[in-house]
Protein backbone atom coordinates (compact mmCIF):
# COMPACT_ATOMS: atom_id res chain seq x y z
CA UNK A 1 0.00 0.00 0.00
CA UNK A 2 2.77 2.38 0.98
CA UNK A 3 4.41 2.53 -2.48
CA UNK A 4 1.04 3.36 -4.02
CA UNK A 5 0.56 6.23 -1.52
CA UNK A 6 4.05 7.50 -2.22
CA UNK A 7 3.42 7.30 -5.95
CA UNK A 8 0.12 9.17 -5.62
CA UNK A 9 1.81 11.75 -3.41
CA UNK A 10 4.57 12.23 -5.95
CA UNK A 11 2.09 12.59 -8.82
CA UNK A 12 0.01 15.12 -6.85
CA UNK A 13 3.13 17.10 -5.89
CA UNK A 14 4.32 17.08 -9.50
CA UNK A 15 0.90 18.28 -10.69
CA UNK A 16 0.81 21.11 -8.13
CA UNK A 17 4.36 22.19 -9.03
CA UNK A 18 3.64 21.97 -12.76
CA UNK A 19 0.66 24.28 -12.46
CA UNK A 20 2.37 26.67 -10.03
CA UNK A 21 5.25 27.67 -12.26
CA UNK A 22 5.12 28.73 -15.87
CA UNK A 23 7.29 30.70 -18.25
CA UNK A 24 6.21 33.27 -20.84
CA UNK A 25 8.17 35.44 -23.20
CA UNK A 26 8.50 39.01 -21.98
CA UNK A 27 7.12 40.45 -25.21
CA UNK A 28 3.97 38.33 -24.78
CA UNK A 29 3.47 39.75 -21.30
CA UNK A 30 3.92 43.26 -22.67
CA UNK A 31 1.48 42.51 -25.46
CA UNK A 32 -1.13 41.39 -22.95
CA UNK A 33 -0.77 44.65 -21.08
CA UNK A 34 0.71 43.07 -17.97
CA UNK A 35 3.73 45.36 -18.31
CA UNK A 36 3.49 48.74 -19.94
CA UNK A 37 5.77 49.35 -22.89
CA UNK A 38 6.05 53.02 -23.82
CA UNK A 39 7.82 52.05 -27.00
CA UNK A 40 5.00 49.71 -28.11
CA UNK A 41 2.40 52.30 -27.13
CA UNK A 42 4.19 55.06 -29.07
CA UNK A 43 4.62 52.83 -32.13
CA UNK A 44 0.95 51.86 -32.11
CA UNK A 45 -0.08 55.52 -31.79
CA UNK A 46 2.36 56.57 -34.50
CA UNK A 47 1.11 54.02 -37.01
CA UNK A 48 -2.59 53.75 -36.25
CA UNK A 49 -3.81 57.01 -34.72
CA UNK A 50 -1.42 59.80 -35.66
CA UNK A 51 -2.06 59.79 -39.45
CA UNK A 52 -5.73 60.73 -39.02
CA UNK A 53 -4.93 63.33 -36.36
CA UNK A 54 -2.13 64.78 -38.47
CA UNK A 55 -4.49 65.33 -41.37
CA UNK A 56 -6.74 67.33 -39.03
CA UNK A 57 -3.91 69.62 -37.87
CA UNK A 58 -4.39 73.39 -38.11
CA UNK A 59 -2.97 75.41 -40.98
CA UNK A 60 -0.11 77.29 -39.33
CA UNK A 61 -0.48 80.19 -41.74
CA UNK A 62 -4.03 80.69 -40.48
CA UNK A 63 -3.32 80.00 -36.81
CA UNK A 64 -0.60 82.64 -36.42
CA UNK A 65 -2.78 85.63 -37.38
CA UNK A 66 -5.56 84.29 -35.16
CA UNK A 67 -3.16 84.08 -32.21
CA UNK A 68 -2.22 87.70 -32.84
CA UNK A 69 -5.74 89.02 -33.11
CA UNK A 70 -7.67 86.81 -30.69
CA UNK A 71 -5.27 84.86 -28.52
CA UNK A 72 -7.86 83.73 -25.98
CA UNK A 73 -10.15 82.25 -28.64
CA UNK A 74 -7.24 80.52 -30.36
CA UNK A 75 -6.03 78.95 -27.13
CA UNK A 76 -9.57 78.11 -26.05
CA UNK A 77 -10.43 76.37 -29.31
CA UNK A 78 -7.20 74.69 -30.36
CA UNK A 79 -4.62 74.52 -27.56
CA UNK A 80 -4.03 71.18 -25.91
CA UNK A 81 -2.23 70.01 -22.82
CA UNK A 82 -2.38 67.14 -20.38
CA UNK A 83 -2.18 69.37 -17.35
CA UNK A 84 -2.71 72.90 -16.14
CA UNK A 85 -0.46 75.94 -16.43
CA UNK A 86 0.64 78.22 -19.24
CA UNK A 87 2.34 75.73 -21.56
CA UNK A 88 0.05 74.66 -24.38
CA UNK A 89 0.49 72.75 -27.66
CA UNK A 90 -1.05 73.05 -31.12
CA UNK A 91 -1.05 70.47 -33.91
CA UNK A 92 -0.10 72.34 -37.08
CA UNK A 93 0.62 71.79 -40.76
CA UNK A 94 1.63 73.88 -43.71
CA UNK A 95 4.01 74.44 -46.53
CA UNK A 96 7.07 76.63 -46.71
CA UNK A 97 10.22 77.50 -48.58
CA UNK A 98 13.52 76.73 -46.87
CA UNK A 99 15.38 79.95 -46.09
CA UNK A 100 18.36 78.35 -44.36
CA UNK A 101 19.57 74.95 -43.21
CA UNK A 102 21.44 75.30 -39.91
CA UNK A 103 22.98 72.81 -37.53
CA UNK A 104 19.98 72.66 -35.19
CA UNK A 105 17.12 74.06 -37.29
CA UNK A 106 15.77 74.47 -40.75
CA UNK A 107 14.39 77.97 -41.21
CA UNK A 108 11.27 78.33 -43.34
CA UNK A 109 9.14 81.07 -44.80
CA UNK A 110 5.69 79.59 -44.69
CA UNK A 111 3.32 79.93 -47.60
CA UNK A 112 1.41 81.97 -48.49
CA UNK A 113 2.30 84.80 -46.08
CA UNK A 114 6.05 84.28 -45.77
CA UNK A 115 6.14 84.27 -41.97
CA UNK A 116 9.34 82.85 -40.49
CA UNK A 117 9.20 79.59 -38.50
CA UNK A 118 11.77 76.93 -37.75
CA UNK A 119 11.58 73.18 -38.11
CA UNK A 120 13.44 71.56 -35.21
CA UNK A 121 16.03 69.13 -36.52
CA UNK A 122 18.23 68.71 -33.43
CA UNK A 123 16.36 69.27 -30.18
CA UNK A 124 13.44 66.89 -30.49
CA UNK A 125 12.41 67.05 -26.86
CA UNK A 126 9.37 67.87 -24.73
CA UNK A 127 5.71 67.02 -24.93
CA UNK A 128 4.58 68.95 -28.01
CA UNK A 129 3.89 65.87 -30.13
CA UNK A 130 2.42 63.75 -27.33
CA UNK A 131 0.06 66.46 -26.13
CA UNK A 132 -0.50 68.33 -29.39
CA UNK A 133 -1.81 65.18 -31.05
CA UNK A 134 -3.44 63.90 -27.86
CA UNK A 135 -1.55 60.64 -27.67
CA UNK A 136 -2.43 60.14 -24.03
CA UNK A 137 -5.57 60.20 -21.92
CA UNK A 138 -4.32 61.09 -18.46
CA UNK A 139 -6.96 58.98 -16.75
CA UNK A 140 -5.63 55.82 -18.43
CA UNK A 141 -2.25 56.07 -16.69
CA UNK A 142 -1.43 55.67 -13.03
CA UNK A 143 2.29 56.26 -13.52
CA UNK A 144 3.84 59.61 -14.46
CA UNK A 145 6.89 57.71 -15.68
CA UNK A 146 4.84 55.92 -18.34
CA UNK A 147 3.47 59.21 -19.62
CA UNK A 148 6.95 60.77 -19.75
CA UNK A 149 8.34 57.72 -21.51
CA UNK A 150 5.69 57.98 -24.23
CA UNK A 151 6.94 61.49 -25.05
CA UNK A 152 10.52 60.27 -25.15
CA UNK A 153 9.57 57.38 -27.48
CA UNK A 154 7.58 59.57 -29.87
CA UNK A 155 10.51 61.99 -30.01
CA UNK A 156 12.86 59.09 -30.65
CA UNK A 157 10.78 57.97 -33.65
CA UNK A 158 11.02 61.50 -35.06
CA UNK A 159 14.79 61.62 -34.57
CA UNK A 160 15.36 58.21 -36.10
CA UNK A 161 12.75 58.05 -38.86
CA UNK A 162 11.46 61.49 -39.82
CA UNK A 163 14.60 63.61 -39.72
CA UNK A 164 17.39 61.59 -41.40
CA UNK A 165 15.89 61.53 -44.92
CA UNK A 166 14.90 65.19 -44.63
CA UNK A 167 18.31 66.33 -43.42
CA UNK A 168 19.99 64.41 -46.20
CA UNK A 169 18.14 66.19 -48.98
CA UNK A 170 16.82 69.52 -47.69
CA UNK A 171 18.46 72.62 -49.14
CA UNK A 172 17.88 76.33 -49.34
CA UNK A 173 15.05 77.21 -51.71
CA UNK A 174 13.34 73.81 -51.48
CA UNK A 175 9.64 73.70 -50.76
CA UNK A 176 8.64 71.50 -47.84
CA UNK A 177 5.28 70.30 -46.65
CA UNK A 178 5.22 69.77 -42.88
CA UNK A 179 2.98 68.52 -40.10
CA UNK A 180 3.97 68.77 -36.48
CA UNK A 181 3.29 70.40 -33.15
CA UNK A 182 4.27 73.71 -31.60
CA UNK A 183 4.54 74.81 -27.97
CA UNK A 184 3.37 78.21 -26.81
CA UNK A 185 3.29 79.88 -23.43
CA UNK A 186 -0.17 81.33 -22.98
CA UNK A 187 1.01 84.07 -20.63
CA UNK A 188 4.15 85.07 -22.54
CA UNK A 189 3.45 84.18 -26.14
CA UNK A 190 6.33 84.71 -28.56
CA UNK A 191 5.33 84.25 -32.19
CA UNK A 192 8.79 85.27 -33.47
CA UNK A 193 10.38 82.01 -32.32
CA UNK A 194 7.85 79.40 -33.45
CA UNK A 195 9.48 75.99 -33.61
CA UNK A 196 7.71 73.02 -35.18
CA UNK A 197 8.49 69.51 -33.94
CA UNK A 198 7.79 67.62 -37.15
CA UNK A 199 5.96 64.30 -37.47
CA UNK A 200 5.84 64.48 -41.27
CA UNK A 201 8.22 66.26 -43.65
CA UNK A 202 7.92 66.02 -47.40
CA UNK A 203 10.20 67.81 -49.82
CA UNK A 204 8.36 68.87 -52.94
CA UNK A 205 9.97 68.42 -56.31
CA UNK B 1 17.73 82.80 4.20
CA UNK B 2 16.98 80.43 7.07
CA UNK B 3 16.25 83.40 9.34
CA UNK B 4 13.81 84.76 6.80
CA UNK B 5 12.14 81.38 6.53
CA UNK B 6 11.83 81.16 10.31
CA UNK B 7 10.33 84.63 10.51
CA UNK B 8 7.80 83.79 7.79
CA UNK B 9 6.99 80.54 9.57
CA UNK B 10 6.45 82.34 12.88
CA UNK B 11 4.13 84.84 11.22
CA UNK B 12 2.23 82.03 9.54
CA UNK B 13 1.82 80.12 12.78
CA UNK B 14 0.52 83.25 14.49
CA UNK B 15 -1.92 83.77 11.67
CA UNK B 16 -3.05 80.17 11.71
CA UNK B 17 -3.77 80.21 15.40
CA UNK B 18 -6.08 83.13 14.75
CA UNK B 19 -7.68 81.53 11.70
CA UNK B 20 -11.25 80.31 11.65
CA UNK B 21 -13.67 83.19 11.59
CA UNK B 22 -16.40 83.62 9.00
CA UNK B 23 -16.25 79.98 7.96
CA UNK B 24 -18.35 77.47 6.06
CA UNK B 25 -20.25 75.35 8.55
CA UNK B 26 -20.87 71.62 8.57
CA UNK B 27 -24.29 70.36 7.54
CA UNK B 28 -25.26 68.96 10.94
CA UNK B 29 -23.14 70.54 13.59
CA UNK B 30 -23.16 74.22 12.76
CA UNK B 31 -19.43 74.09 13.49
CA UNK B 32 -17.09 75.64 10.93
CA UNK B 33 -15.68 73.07 8.49
CA UNK B 34 -11.91 72.79 8.85
CA UNK B 35 -9.32 72.00 6.22
CA UNK B 36 -5.89 70.74 7.29
CA UNK B 37 -2.79 71.78 5.36
CA UNK B 38 -0.01 69.27 6.03
CA UNK B 39 3.33 70.30 4.52
CA UNK B 40 6.59 68.34 4.38
CA UNK B 41 8.67 71.18 5.83
CA UNK B 42 8.36 74.84 6.75
CA UNK B 43 12.11 75.22 6.91
CA UNK B 44 12.27 75.99 3.18
CA UNK B 45 10.78 79.21 1.80
CA UNK B 46 9.31 77.39 -1.20
CA UNK B 47 7.15 75.18 1.00
CA UNK B 48 6.27 78.10 3.26
CA UNK B 49 4.95 79.86 0.16
CA UNK B 50 3.00 76.72 -0.84
CA UNK B 51 1.38 76.50 2.60
CA UNK B 52 0.69 80.22 2.70
CA UNK B 53 -1.01 80.14 -0.69
CA UNK B 54 -3.13 77.12 0.29
CA UNK B 55 -4.15 78.87 3.50
CA UNK B 56 -5.06 82.07 1.63
CA UNK B 57 -7.31 80.20 -0.77
CA UNK B 58 -8.95 78.09 1.95
CA UNK B 59 -9.70 81.25 3.92
CA UNK B 60 -11.05 82.94 0.79
CA UNK B 61 -13.38 79.97 0.24
CA UNK B 62 -14.70 80.44 3.77
CA UNK B 63 -13.25 77.45 5.60
CA UNK B 64 -11.22 77.30 8.78
CA UNK B 65 -7.76 75.83 8.47
CA UNK B 66 -4.65 74.83 10.29
CA UNK B 67 -1.15 74.19 8.98
CA UNK B 68 0.94 71.25 10.14
CA UNK B 69 4.71 71.08 9.59
CA UNK B 70 5.97 67.51 9.11
CA UNK B 71 9.62 68.64 9.37
CA UNK B 72 10.53 66.11 6.67
CA UNK B 73 9.71 63.37 9.17
CA UNK B 74 7.22 60.66 8.18
CA UNK B 75 6.57 59.72 11.82
CA UNK B 76 5.59 63.31 12.62
CA UNK B 77 3.48 63.36 9.47
CA UNK B 78 1.63 60.24 10.71
CA UNK B 79 0.95 61.98 14.03
CA UNK B 80 -0.49 64.94 12.15
CA UNK B 81 -2.81 62.68 10.19
CA UNK B 82 -3.99 60.95 13.38
CA UNK B 83 -4.70 64.31 14.98
CA UNK B 84 -6.45 65.65 11.90
CA UNK B 85 -8.67 62.57 11.69
CA UNK B 86 -9.46 62.69 15.41
CA UNK B 87 -10.16 66.43 15.33
CA UNK B 88 -12.80 66.06 12.61
CA UNK B 89 -11.16 68.01 9.78
CA UNK B 90 -13.21 67.82 6.58
CA UNK B 91 -10.37 67.69 4.03
CA UNK B 92 -6.58 67.62 3.83
CA UNK B 93 -4.31 69.57 1.48
CA UNK B 94 -1.17 67.51 1.58
CA UNK B 95 2.44 67.94 0.58
CA UNK B 96 3.91 64.47 1.25
CA UNK B 97 7.20 63.81 2.97
CA UNK B 98 7.85 60.47 1.31
CA UNK B 99 6.32 59.04 -1.87
CA UNK B 100 6.03 55.57 -0.34
CA UNK B 101 5.96 56.29 3.39
CA UNK B 102 3.10 58.78 3.09
CA UNK B 103 0.72 56.39 1.33
CA UNK B 104 -0.49 54.77 4.56
CA UNK B 105 -1.39 58.16 6.01
CA UNK B 106 -3.47 59.05 2.97
CA UNK B 107 -5.19 55.66 3.09
CA UNK B 108 -6.03 56.15 6.77
CA UNK B 109 -7.60 59.51 6.01
CA UNK B 110 -9.55 57.99 3.14
CA UNK B 111 -10.81 55.21 5.40
CA UNK B 112 -11.96 57.90 7.81
CA UNK B 113 -13.86 59.56 4.95
CA UNK B 114 -11.52 62.54 4.64
CA UNK B 115 -10.47 63.51 1.10
CA UNK B 116 -6.77 64.19 0.55
CA UNK B 117 -5.46 66.46 -2.20
CA UNK B 118 -1.71 66.13 -2.79
CA UNK B 119 0.24 69.23 -3.77
CA UNK B 120 3.52 69.28 -5.71
CA UNK B 121 4.85 65.89 -4.59
CA UNK B 122 3.17 62.65 -5.53
CA UNK B 123 2.56 59.49 -3.54
CA UNK B 124 3.19 56.11 -5.09
CA UNK B 125 -0.44 55.01 -5.15
CA UNK B 126 -3.16 55.82 -7.64
CA UNK B 127 -6.10 54.85 -5.43
CA UNK B 128 -5.42 56.64 -2.17
CA UNK B 129 -5.55 60.42 -2.68
CA UNK B 130 -8.68 62.07 -4.09
CA UNK B 131 -6.45 63.97 -6.54
CA UNK B 132 -2.77 64.85 -6.92
CA UNK B 133 -1.79 68.22 -8.35
CA UNK B 134 1.87 67.79 -9.27
CA UNK B 135 4.67 69.85 -10.73
CA UNK B 136 5.73 68.30 -14.04
CA UNK B 137 9.33 68.06 -12.86
CA UNK B 138 10.41 65.69 -15.61
CA UNK B 139 9.28 67.97 -18.44
CA UNK B 140 10.64 71.05 -16.67
CA UNK B 141 14.04 69.40 -16.45
CA UNK B 142 13.87 68.49 -20.12
CA UNK B 143 13.51 72.20 -20.90
CA UNK B 144 16.40 73.13 -18.58
CA UNK B 145 18.50 70.36 -20.12
CA UNK B 146 18.02 71.71 -23.62
CA UNK B 147 19.33 75.10 -22.52
CA UNK B 148 22.18 73.28 -20.76
CA UNK B 149 23.17 71.54 -24.01
CA UNK B 150 22.89 74.74 -26.03
CA UNK B 151 24.89 76.78 -23.48
CA UNK B 152 27.69 74.23 -23.42
CA UNK B 153 27.60 73.86 -27.20
CA UNK B 154 27.14 70.09 -26.76
CA UNK B 155 30.54 69.43 -25.16
CA UNK B 156 32.15 69.69 -21.75
CA UNK B 157 32.48 68.10 -18.34
CA UNK B 158 29.79 68.69 -15.76
CA UNK B 159 28.56 67.69 -12.32
CA UNK B 160 25.05 67.02 -11.03
CA UNK B 161 23.80 67.78 -7.52
CA UNK B 162 20.85 65.57 -6.62
CA UNK B 163 18.16 66.31 -4.02
CA UNK B 164 16.88 63.95 -1.34
CA UNK B 165 17.32 60.46 -2.73
CA UNK B 166 13.97 59.29 -1.29
CA UNK B 167 11.97 62.00 -3.04
CA UNK B 168 10.36 61.25 -6.40
CA UNK B 169 11.06 64.81 -7.58
CA UNK B 170 14.79 64.22 -7.24
CA UNK B 171 14.66 61.41 -9.77
CA UNK B 172 12.04 62.97 -12.04
CA UNK B 173 14.30 65.99 -12.45
CA UNK B 174 17.44 63.93 -12.90
CA UNK B 175 15.76 61.58 -15.36
CA UNK B 176 14.28 64.43 -17.40
CA UNK B 177 17.66 66.15 -17.50
CA UNK B 178 19.52 63.03 -18.61
CA UNK B 179 16.86 62.14 -21.20
CA UNK B 180 18.25 65.08 -23.18
CA UNK B 181 21.86 65.50 -22.06
CA UNK B 182 22.76 61.82 -22.46
CA UNK B 183 22.07 62.09 -26.19
CA UNK B 184 25.30 64.08 -26.46
CA UNK B 185 28.43 61.99 -25.97
CA UNK B 186 30.52 65.15 -25.80
CA UNK B 187 28.89 66.02 -22.47
CA UNK B 188 30.57 64.02 -19.72
CA UNK B 189 29.21 63.84 -16.18
CA UNK B 190 32.25 63.53 -13.89
CA UNK B 191 30.40 63.66 -10.57
CA UNK B 192 26.84 63.06 -9.35
CA UNK B 193 26.21 63.53 -5.64
CA UNK B 194 23.27 64.23 -3.36
CA UNK B 195 23.19 67.51 -1.44
CA UNK B 196 19.68 66.86 -0.02
CA UNK B 197 18.15 70.00 -1.58
CA UNK B 198 20.20 71.97 0.99
CA UNK B 199 22.14 75.12 0.19
CA UNK B 200 24.99 74.66 2.67
CA UNK B 201 25.42 71.01 1.83
CA UNK B 202 25.50 71.86 -1.88
CA UNK B 203 28.31 74.33 -1.26
CA UNK B 204 30.34 71.73 0.62
CA UNK B 205 29.68 68.98 -1.93
CA UNK B 206 30.62 71.17 -4.88
CA UNK B 207 33.76 72.42 -3.14
CA UNK B 208 34.93 68.86 -2.85
CA UNK B 209 33.92 68.06 -6.44
CA UNK B 210 35.88 71.08 -7.67
CA UNK B 211 39.00 69.83 -5.93
CA UNK B 212 38.79 66.55 -7.81
CA UNK B 213 37.50 68.01 -11.08
CA UNK B 214 38.65 71.63 -11.43
CA UNK B 215 37.87 71.53 -15.15
CA UNK B 216 34.08 71.15 -14.98
CA UNK B 217 32.18 73.69 -17.04
CA UNK B 218 28.67 73.33 -15.64
CA UNK B 219 26.60 72.08 -12.72
CA UNK B 220 22.98 70.94 -12.88
CA UNK B 221 21.30 71.30 -9.48
CA UNK B 222 18.03 69.58 -8.59
CA UNK B 223 16.72 72.68 -6.85
CA UNK B 224 17.46 76.37 -6.52
CA UNK B 225 18.73 76.22 -2.94
CA UNK B 226 21.49 73.90 -4.17
CA UNK B 227 22.12 76.16 -7.16
CA UNK B 228 22.76 79.07 -4.78
CA UNK B 229 25.04 76.88 -2.66
CA UNK B 230 26.86 75.84 -5.82
CA UNK B 231 27.26 79.48 -6.77
CA UNK B 232 28.92 80.20 -3.41
CA UNK B 233 31.34 77.33 -4.00
CA UNK B 234 32.13 78.54 -7.50
CA UNK B 235 32.81 82.09 -6.24
CA UNK B 236 34.99 80.74 -3.42
CA UNK B 237 37.00 78.78 -5.99
CA UNK B 238 37.50 81.90 -8.08
CA UNK B 239 35.56 80.42 -10.98
CA UNK B 240 32.57 82.77 -11.12
CA UNK B 241 31.54 83.19 -14.74
CA UNK B 242 33.56 80.15 -15.80
CA UNK B 243 31.20 77.46 -14.53
CA UNK B 244 27.60 77.58 -15.72
CA UNK B 245 24.95 76.83 -13.09
CA UNK B 246 21.42 75.56 -13.57
CA UNK B 247 18.70 75.18 -10.94
CA UNK B 248 15.08 74.19 -10.49
CA UNK B 249 12.21 75.82 -8.53
CA UNK B 250 12.04 79.51 -9.34
CA UNK B 251 13.15 80.76 -5.91
CA UNK B 252 13.53 84.50 -5.35
CA UNK B 253 17.32 84.57 -5.09
CA UNK B 254 17.77 82.47 -8.23
CA UNK B 255 15.40 84.65 -10.26
CA UNK B 256 17.59 87.60 -9.19
CA UNK B 257 20.76 85.62 -9.94
CA UNK B 258 19.55 84.80 -13.46
CA UNK B 259 18.85 88.47 -14.10
CA UNK B 260 22.38 89.26 -12.85
CA UNK B 261 23.94 86.57 -15.04
CA UNK B 262 25.15 84.45 -12.12
CA UNK B 263 22.94 81.46 -12.90
CA UNK B 264 21.99 80.43 -16.43
CA UNK B 265 18.50 78.98 -16.03
CA UNK B 266 15.95 77.38 -13.74
CA UNK B 267 12.66 75.54 -14.05
CA UNK B 268 9.91 77.76 -12.65
CA UNK B 269 7.33 75.87 -10.62
CA UNK B 270 3.96 77.29 -9.67
CA UNK B 271 3.17 76.56 -6.02
CA UNK B 272 0.43 79.19 -6.03
CA UNK B 273 -1.42 77.43 -8.85
CA UNK B 274 -1.01 74.04 -7.21
CA UNK B 275 -2.14 75.24 -3.79
CA UNK B 276 -5.11 77.15 -5.13
CA UNK B 277 -6.23 74.23 -7.31
CA UNK B 278 -6.01 71.85 -4.34
CA UNK B 279 -8.01 74.23 -2.13
CA UNK B 280 -10.68 74.74 -4.80
CA UNK B 281 -10.92 70.97 -5.29
CA UNK B 282 -11.37 70.49 -1.54
CA UNK B 283 -14.16 73.06 -1.52
CA UNK B 284 -15.84 71.38 -4.49
CA UNK B 285 -15.54 68.00 -2.79
CA UNK B 286 -17.25 69.36 0.31
CA UNK B 287 -20.01 70.64 -1.96
CA UNK B 288 -20.60 67.25 -3.52
CA UNK B 289 -18.22 66.86 -6.46
CA UNK B 290 -16.60 63.43 -6.68
CA UNK B 291 -15.17 63.09 -10.21
CA UNK B 292 -11.59 64.32 -9.76
CA UNK B 293 -8.73 63.31 -12.05
CA UNK B 294 -6.18 61.32 -10.06
CA UNK B 295 -3.13 63.23 -11.32
CA UNK B 296 -2.92 66.70 -12.76
CA UNK B 297 0.51 67.78 -14.01
CA UNK B 298 1.28 71.47 -13.63
CA UNK B 299 3.61 72.77 -16.31
CA UNK B 300 7.07 74.02 -15.34
CA UNK B 301 8.48 76.93 -17.34
CA UNK B 302 12.06 77.59 -18.36
CA UNK B 303 13.43 80.85 -16.99
CA UNK B 304 16.64 82.25 -18.45
CA UNK B 305 18.13 85.68 -18.93
CA UNK B 306 16.10 86.42 -22.07
CA UNK B 307 12.74 85.97 -20.34
CA UNK B 308 13.45 86.44 -16.62
CA UNK B 309 11.72 89.82 -16.65
CA UNK B 310 8.40 87.97 -17.05
CA UNK B 311 8.68 86.11 -13.75
CA UNK B 312 8.26 86.79 -10.07
CA UNK B 313 9.70 84.43 -7.48
CA UNK B 314 7.83 81.13 -7.11
CA UNK B 315 5.86 81.91 -10.28
CA UNK B 316 3.56 84.16 -8.27
CA UNK B 317 0.90 86.15 -10.09
CA UNK B 318 1.64 89.88 -10.04
CA UNK B 319 -0.58 91.85 -7.66
CA UNK B 320 -3.53 93.35 -9.56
Amino acid sequence: MKPVRYLLGCVLTALVLYHSVYFRKLDEVVKDGALFSASAYARDFWENTLPARASGALELSALLPLLETDKDSAFGAYARSLGIGNIRYFPVKGEGVIAAVEEDYTRLRILPNGRPVTIATEYIVGNAVRDGFQAVNLQDFASSTDINDISAELNRIIREEVLPPFRQKAGKGDTVSFTGAIELNRAYMDLQTIEVLPVQLTLKP
Amino acid sequence: MKTTARKITACLIALFLLAGSGCQTGPDTGEPQKIAIIVSTLNNPWFVFLAEQAADKVRELGYAYRIFDSQNNTALESDHFENVIAAGFSAILFNPTDADGSVINVRNARTAGIPVFCMDREINAADAATAQILSDSYSGSVAVARTFVESLNKTGKYAELLGLVGDNNTWSRSKGFHSVVDQYPGLKMVAQQSADFDRNKAMEVLESILQAHPDIEAVFCGNDAMAMGAYQAVVAAGKAGKIQLFGFDGAADVVDAIAAGKIVATGMQFPQLMAHTAAVFAGEYLNGRRDFPQKIPVSVELVKKSNVMNYLAYGAEPEP
